[in-house]
């Protein structure tokens, strides 16, 4: 298995070597496929690239699908900027989510706040608030401990399995959040459910 | 922080970032050969056109577009090195190369594990390859909930409308 940082000759996304694509059950996104099939023709965004499979899932639900791949966004910011480049917060957050208000009945944000620097804790959630529609859901992921490990991307085979696949991008985990350092960041919203899995992820469920 | 501006690009194509043999210059490659008895027309890699492009043939962008496209009953393929800025209507739409705009497929769209697109989709079928890169939305229109599509002005050749090209417009 790979460790940080991830090798120059990792191979590309989708083609990732051992342990190659596991699967796990997902209570939250059952609990958001919920909320998303109550209204007709629902708008849902998903943070992370673009998966037929969950295009699929989505768009069999009635859905509307809009995809903002914000770990490549992160990683770019991160990475790949000229040295003259405005600060992090600037260029990250300046170029991303350029939609009206309450645009979206549910988001998908997987586990992307793990990787973002502190900076951009508060002025994210903050926008994700503002773009979801009362009532509508938001779905978030988070690691139980910092370990060694390829970089995953996630994608829905079902209502209830999400599959975990090996990515190569240079992403590395900035934080473990306590449930309670979630919540806080999260405090608007009315209402949360927390699953915590066997594989050291934990899913917030949250209803604005 | 949160202005309606166009987000500026970090790169090209970020799908590529996570790919480092790509970081070679990829030979390039012709658009797949689209399919049908319908003649081809294409644009060659080295050509760019801006401008308005309408027919009901199939079509292959190897190079440079910047307009609108709309093929009616037609196939368009925009190949590994295509780069296109442009409002799309056709039956099918197959995207091996760089694409920024409105597209709208009464059949098939298809977007290969190279394609880039930045844009909002309408189709009866999406088709994407693991690799590919896209931001924007999709929505699935079967042909019963689709907009007849235009056929005001549709030949069996094609229309061009030339337009001025100004070198600062070209695409990046």
């Amino acid at each position: 298995m790979a460790l940080w940082p991830r090798s120059p000759t990792a191979k590309p996304e989708g083609e990732g070597s051992a342990p190659g694509p596991a699967s796990r059950a997902s209570l939250g996104l059952e609990q958001f496929s919920e909320v998303i099939k109550e209204t007709e023709h629902p708008a849902v965004l998903d943070l992370g690239c673009v998966w037929q499979a969950t295009v699929s899932f989505f768009t069999r639900l009635g859905c509307k699908v809009y995809t903002e791949d914000l770990f490549a966004h992160l990683d770019a910011a991160l990475f790949h900027s000229p040295p003259t480049a405005p600060p992090l917060a600037e260029r990250f957050l300046s170029s991303i989510l350029q939609y009206p208000a309450s645009s979206f009945r549910g988001i998908v944000v997987w586990d992307l706040f793990d990787y973002l620097p502190e900076e951009l804790h508060q002025p994210l959630s903050a926008r994700l608030y503002d773009l979801l529609e009362p009532g509508g859901a938001l779905l978030l992921l988070t690691h139980n401990r910092q370990e060694a490990g390829p970089f995953l991307r996630f994608r829905i085979l079902d209502a209830k399995t999400l599959e975990l696949v090996p990515a190569a991008l240079a992403l590395r985990p900035e934080r473990v959040f306590s449930n309670r350092a979630v919540l806080t960041l999260f405090s608007a919203y009315r209402s949360s459910r927390t699953f915590v899995g066997r594989d050291n992820l934990r899913e917030f469920f949250l209803v604005k | 922080m949160w202005g309606n501006k166009k987000p500026p690009e970090f790169s090209s194509n970020p799908s590529s970032r996570e790919n480092p043999s790509s970081s070679a210059a990829p030979e390039p490659r012709p658009a797949p050969e689209p399919r049908g008895a319908r003649g081809l027309a294409r644009l060659g890699r080295t050509l760019s056109l801006k401008g308005e492009l309408a027919g009901n043939e199939d079509l292959a962008l190897d190079g440079e577009f910047e307009g609108t496209v709309e093929l009616n009953d037609a196939s368009l393929t925009v190949g590994s090195q295509g780069r296109v800025q442009a409002d799309i209507r056709a039956r099918e739409i197959i995207i091996d190369g760089t694409v920024r705009g409105q597209l709208r497929a009464t059949d098939r769209l298809m977007i290969t594990k190279n394609g880039n697109v930045v844009g909002d989709l309408v189709a009866a079928r999406v088709v994407i390859e693991d690799g590919a890169y896209f931001k924007g939305s999709i929505d699935i229109q079967k042909p019963g909930d689709a907009k007849p599509a235009r056929t005001e002005g549709a030949g069996d050749s094609f229309r061009i409308a030339p337009v001025p090209v100004a070198a600062k417009d070209k695409l990046q």
